[in-house]
């Protein structure tokens, strides 16, 4: 009782801030500490199960929060240490990670102790696939299901680890070192990329992308622009950070002064401090099912924050066991019916109370109350339908015909009509003259259980049964059916509505709400966030659609797509069973009233939905023609796929003017243009991750609904395979070119070795013909000599005639020629045969004077002028080749001496470059004809005058001789002018 | 049965041990444990020098490691305050310009403290034992120039269980990163964030101690070696000390044993032997300084099994006193 009368003071004391306030506000927390019986005031983490218990990890045990009360565990309890660090709900329990040793599993108040951890310390834990992800201190990622483990095989990383988060597909584990970007492969951990990022601690994932600490700074991937916003704030301010947490849209960052929540989309920050009560290290926050938020502190216990665009519930009891039934809010009245009688509460528009409580002496259970008439009500109970007069202030019953059936519903329709409908005998209908028509299953009705009538704007009538279809009476007095062939599947109906667009709103008991327009149902869910399928009411009020489940009061939110629920077990089990149809204004606060098991709850409205709302979702999700449930994610088996989506549209203000476009990210490259259409359809889709968005626009509002989901990849495409298959071609490349080059190599080494073989042979052929050469110049020597000495011997007889003396003379010549011609040809064999000969230091001058003294007759006779110059005097050279050289180009110049002149020969030496020495031997004889003589002169036989004797082998061997050593030869000559030999001689 | 008469026995030994040292820490902790260096040992600062800085300036490994003991009867959050945190201003021994960092962490959780490598008197293997639970790297950041940081909260299970000392355990370990600068620094356990309360019955110790001493020639520093009933022998070893003074040995039984002194950026070391009336005590190692300059130094002590020695912020079991044998106390000078 006090903590739900602090409750409403909180309510009250938040209503005073202002809702869209975010900066320095003063704030009030529910706060509780180990004083009201939590484990310890250290509180470490904090989850919500599916009953909507709070449980939270503290430094000495675990607590269980019902709203009320707290329930401990401890090792007593099979806890393996008292020291919980991390939680992780999933559908069917809670997973634990203790401080030291491990990870529990609590199930049904049971803890069973996952043995295969009981040695690792968990430094994460994080919700994956319904179940949970962890992550160890020494590097080990892991899967749990219930209290079997399976671990992830994971490549080694650099640091100690300190976070895992998830998205889904996307793994994110931070170190101290690095973060890595990973996805799960046939369990096994690839690494996509990593970010060094050093002294870098507390990561979170904010839409989807890893954004984490460094410092005094906020970083994220690709840097998004909000972090500078945050960065400048907690630079102004400051702000040393130490934990951050995304929640939804918001981000959390604890630090030295409290918590500050930054919204990137409104760019607005609320900071909460000592100033809020808020005094001390905050270690989590969570946001519960009713988008409270908890933080959990260390030394400070818990505190609860009710945000500002989340509504409160307020209690006023009626009194000990009853139930609310039915309300009616009129005249300044409401009007609350209960298990035991009937209350009127008189409510005032300046107070935050209800003035005036008053038990009417009606007693017994009532189901429905209806305003009749100016000054009446209609009051259906288990025993037939009361009339309520104000002004007598008695209760009559009503219609004798009705008295003693069980009356659901009561639905006064625009004709007056009174529709009352009962548990077993159909339905009433008591027209204004008071003739009553009785319809059930034998006239029509699909079932004669019925729970609501409401009608249409086109004045038909919706019947609302037990377990058959929904059943529709038109103007025309037809019945139609509806069920699942028409897309609405669970045909247990609670309530209906029709709201002013003309929309049938319809409650089922296990299929959450459906609403139906033109022709189309759409389902609302626990896909979309209801608390449960099992609802009791719906209703729009104040702009927003509300349900009763069995579980909360669920509030759908157009803009986000998604139910808030509210009342969860925490807050104390409250079960809700009626709805007020007009909302009542309360302490200058409009609220919605709803009755429940513990009274009336309270909620105010809230300005964010004065927008209209709009909404849009699938219908149907057809994959080459079979219908698929569309859930988030879903990924569907390689194939080419025909895709074909239905989608429908709601809005609160009209649904008539409605256009939608859509597109199919990863495949559209862009929108299409808006139209009424309301399917769309792809072939030919294959692999890939898309995302259906489809966005409904009407007079002033829009809504967009998203749908991702993905189409496998087949294995070769699959990035094992490529690697794989180009690591294969490279192999078969590899060994193809390997194969050539082998046998390039064994062809090389075989050509190598017949070259070697052929070059012996050529060099033992060509040693050979020098041979035989040398042997018969050699052999022809002789003769030669023996000629000449005969010829000689001739010349001493002194009876010769004179034509016998001319031919002795010619004779003579012509031995001395063939002499001179093999002793010169015996010297070219000689230079030839002498190639590897011997290479000295030669002296110019040394070998010129050699020359002039071998041949200094003819010098002599000839009248021959030198000139020397030798700027180098020596050159390392074969001797025997230099002075070849130079013999024949002296006794060139002198042999072919000009017949007008004395021959004059200048012989020069000079450095010619790094590589040469040239020699040069300059004449003034007859010169050469380079034009007709250039190309063969160096040729063997060649002539180039015939008026003195010479063999033609003098030049060629000067060639063969400079060739041989490396050097090459100029020549430069002018008839009648005499010739310029240049010998280029290669430096050893 | 004789077997289990000396169990007994070794048992009630071991009690009246433990006892008798829990409320030594109890009784100790009263003096002012709670900063360290305490006003009772006389220190300037607490000194660890980045890795880039030569062995002369002081300090050998770059590393300090220090143990913080919170009894087990105080269950609320605390706080580790360091002062001047930063390598940089005034305080700081700058080396040329400031260019260097230094990393605070505090270990808790199992083997923070029972780690062999952790009570080694140099930074060798896992000494980084146990769970990090807070730390923070400094810079030149004038905003913590001269004042207090507060690491923290931590809860005070998040410690090692220390059955010796009744107590949970927490390491900090001051690292010296890239630079060669020096940085000093003190330490506070503290029980309130933005102020400095001491625990009760909070202490704090170390194995080997990096101090810098006071300035002035005549000060005189005092480290408080804890000898348990083990010890038969100690081996003191000091570093930096420069030969600037003398270092004397104060017990029950010693009247100031003169011990070894180190050289510039130089080991020295002594061996002390231990009586049986000085276990279960403090010994009280004086450093008498003879000259106004800055010195930075190193002490560690080992006993016979080369196991190293903690020292106290304060001294167990109070000031350390030499017992005259003929009870005539040192006569106080008169006022007059």
């Amino acid at each position: 009782m006090t903590l739900i009368l602090s409750r409403i003071r909180l309510v009250f004391l938040f209503l005073l801030a202002s809702p869209l306030n975010y900066g320095q506000t003063q704030f009030h927390f529910w706060n509780y500490d180990a004083n009201d019986g939590l484990a310890q005031s250290f509180v470490y983490d904090i989850e919500q199960d599916s009953k909507g218990y709070l449980w939270m990890a503290t430094g000495n045990g675990l607590s269980r929060f019902s709203g009320q009360e707290f329930l401990n565990y401890y090792e007593g309890q099979g806890l393996k240490e008292n020291f919980c660090r991390l939680l992780q709900a999933s559908p069917n329990g809670l997973y634990i990670a203790y401080y030291q040793s491990g990870i529990g599993f609590l199930q049904n108040g049971v803890v069973k102790n996952v043995n295969a951890l009981d040695d690792e310390r968990v430094v994460d834990l994080q919700k994956w696939k319904e179940q949970a992800i962890g992550l160890t201190a020494s590097s080990k990622l892991f899967q749990l299901d219930h209290d079997s483990v399976h671990f992830i095989a994971t490549t080694k990383l650099l640091g100690t680890p300190v976070h895992v988060s998830t998205n889904g597909d996307r793994i994110w584990i931070q170190t101290q070192a690095e973060i890595y970007n990973c996805v799960l492969q046939k369990d096994e951990l690839k690494i996509v990329d990593q970010t060094p990022a050093p002294e870098a601690f507390s990561l979170t994932l904010y839409k989807g992308t890893p954004i984490w600490l460094v410092g005094n700074q906020v970083q994220g991937v690709n840097s998004p622009a909000y972090l500078n916003a945050i960065n400048q704030w907690m630079l102004a301010h400051q702000i040393e950070p130490e934990y951050i947490e995304a929640l939804q849209n918001e981000l959390w960052i604890a630090h030295q002064d409290g918590i500050t929540c930054y919204h990137p989309d409104r760019k607005a920050f609320r900071h909460y401090g000592k100033e809020s009560g808020l005094n001390k290290h905050v270690n989590c926050v969570f946001k519960d099912g009713e988008k409270s938020v908890w933080f959990g502190t260390s030394g400070g216990g818990v505190f609860g924050l009710p945000t500002d665009h989340i509504e409160q519930i307020a209690l006023q009891n009626l009194g000990e066991g009853q139930t609310v039934t039915a309300l009616l809010n009129w005249k300044k009245n409401l009007w609350v019916g209960t298990t035991e009688g009937l209350v009127k509460m008189a409510y005032s528009d300046s107070t935050n109370t209800f003035k005036e409580t008053t038990i009417l002496e009606l007693s017994e259970g009532i189901n429905d109350i209806q305003n009749w008439g100016n000054d009446q009500l209609l009051i259906a109970t288990n025993r037939g339908v009361y009339v309520w007069n104000e002004l007598s202030g008695f209760s009559t019953i009503w219609k004798e015909e009705l008295v003693a059936y069980y009356v659901n519903d009561l639905f006064i329709d625009q004709q007056q009509n009174v529709w009352v409908s009962t548990l077993l005998n159909g339905t009433f209908q008591v027209q204004p003259n008071g003739t009553i028509k009785n319809y059930t299953t034998a006239n029509g009705l699909a079932h004669n259980n019925i729970l609501k009538v409401v009608q249409g704007s086109d004045g038909s009538y919706w019947f609302a049964t037990q377990g058959t279809a929904l059943t529709q009476l038109t103007a025309q007095g037809e019945f139609n059916y509806f069920g699942v062939k028409d897309g609405l599947l669970h045909l247990d109906f609670t309530d209906l509505f029709v709201d002013e667009t003309g929309c049938l709103w319809i409650a089922t008991r296990g299929g959450g709400i459906y609403s139906y327009h033109n022709g189309v149902f759409l389902h609302f869910g626990t896909r979309l966030g209801l608390s449960s399928a099992f609802t009791y009411s719906v209703n729009l009020m104040a702009g927003r659609l509300m349900s009763n489940t069995s579980t909360s009061l669920a509030s759908f939110d157009f803009t986000e797509g998604r139910f808030t629920n509210f009342g969860n077990n925490y807050l104390g089990v409250i079960e809700f069973s009626s709805a007020c149809t007009a909302p009542i204004m309360l302490g200058n606060k409009e609220m919605l009233v709803f009755g429940s098991n513990k009274g009336l709850i309270l909620l105010p409205t809230s300005e964010q939905y004065e927008q209209p709302p709009i909404y849009t979702s699938l219908t149907h999700f057809i994959v080459s023609g079979e219908e698929k449930d569309p859930v988030d994610h879903m990924q569907l088996k390689y194939d080419r796929y025909t895709l074909q989506f239905n989608f429908e549209g709601i809005s609160i203000k009209s649904s008539n003017d409605l256009q939608f476009q859509y597109t199919l990210e990863g495949y559209d490259e862009q929108w299409l243009e808006p139209n009424v259409i309301t399917t769309a359809r792809y072939s030919g889709i294959g692999s890939g991750n898309y995302t259906f968005k489809v966005r409904v626009k009407g007079q002033d509002s829009e809504h967009t609904y998203r749908f991702p989901f993905s189409i496998a990849t087949p294995f070769w495409k699959t990035s094992q395979f490529l690697i794989i298959g180009s690591a294969f071609l490279g192999l078969i490349v590899f060994l193809v070119i390997r194969y050539r080059v082998v046998a390039l190599r064994r062809q090389k080494i075989y050509l190598e070795k017949e070259v070697l073989k052929r070059t012996s042979e050529l060099r033992y052929k060509n040693k050979r013909l020098r041979q035989i050469s040398y042997a018969i110049s050699h052999d022809l020597k002789n003769p030669v000599v023996n000629i000449k000495g005969l010829s000689d011997m001739l010349h001493g007889f002194s009876d010769k005639s004179g034509e016998e003396r001319e031919i002795l003379n010619m004779l003579d010549e012509s031995s001395d020629q063939l002499q001179n011609l093999i002793f010169q040809f015996i010297d070219l064999l000689k230079i030839k045969s002498n190639e590897e000969a011997i290479v000295e230091e030669v002296s110019f001058e040394v070998t010129f004077q050699d020359i002039l003294k071998s041949i200094s007759v003819i010098i002599e006779e000839n009248n021959v002028v030198f000139n020397k110059l030798f700027e180098v005097p020596s050159v390392r050279y074969n001797p025997t080749n230099l002075r070849s050289i130079l013999y024949n180009l002296i006794s060139n110049s002198i042999k072919y001496k000009s017949p007008d002149r004395d021959p004059r020969i200048e012989i020069r030496t000079r450095e010619a470059n790094e590589q040469y020495i040239v020699m040069e031997v300059q004449d003034n004889g007859l010169g050469i004809d380079l034009d007709k003589h250039g190309q063969e002169m160096f040729g063997i036989f060649t002539r180039m005058h015939d008026h003195v004797e010479g063999s033609g082998v003098g030049l060629h061997m000067i060639q063969e001789v400079v060739h041989m050593n490396g050097g090459y030869i100029n020549v430069d000559s002018e008839p009648d002018k005499g010739s310029t030999f240049s010998i280029y001689l290669k430096k050893d | 049965m004789p077997w289990e008469r000396g169990c007994s026995i070794r048992r009630a030994q071991m009690e009246r041990q433990l006892i008798v040292l829990l409320a030594l820490i109890f009784l100790g902790g009263k003096v002012n444990a709670q900063e360290v260096p305490s006003k009772v040992e006389g220190l300037s600062h607490l000194v660890t020098f980045s890795k880039g800085a030569s062995g002369v300036w002081g300090d050998d490994d770059h590393v300090q490691t220090f143990f913080f003991l919170i009894p087990k009867t105080y269950q609320k959050e605390f706080y580790i305050h360091i002062y001047d945190p930063d390598v940089g201003g005034a305080i700081d021994q700058k080396n040329g310009s400031f260019n260097s960092k230094t990393k605070f962490s505090v270990y808790g959780g199992n083997g923070s403290y029972s780690e062999k490598d952790a009570r080694a008197i140099t930074p060798r293997g896992n000494y980084k034992s146990g769970t990090f639970l807070r730390g923070k790297t400094f810079g030149n950041d004038p905003q913590y120039d001269n004042k207090w940081y507060a690491l923290g909260p931590f809860n005070p299970l998040e410690g090692e269980y220390v059955e010796q000392y009744g107590g949970y355990a927490f390491k900090i370990i001051a690292e010296g990163l890239n630079g060669d600068d020096g940085n000093l620094y003190r330490y506070f356990l503290s029980k309130e964030k933005e102020e400095r309360k001491e625990i009760e019955g909070g202490t704090a110790f170390t194995f080997e101690y990096s101090f810098r001493l006071k300035y002035t020639a005549g000060s005189v520093a005092h480290l408080y070696p804890f000898i348990d009933d083990k010890v038969v022998s100690l081996q003191q070893s000091n570093f930096d000390f420069d030969q600037d003074g003398e270092i004397l040995v104060y017990s029950v039984k010693k009247n100031g044993h003169v011990m070894a002194k180190s050289k510039d950026g130089n080991w020295s070391t002594g061996t002390l032997p231990i009586k049986e009336e000085e276990k279960s005590k403090s010994l009280d190692v004086r450093i008498v300084k003879s000259s106004n300059s800055d010195n930075d130094m190193v002490v560690y002590m080992v006993n016979q099994y080369n196991e190293p020695v903690p020292f106290f912020a304060s001294p167990l079991g109070g000031a350390v006193q030499y017992s005259y044998r003929n009870k005539i106390l040192p006569q106080k000078k008169s006022g007059k």
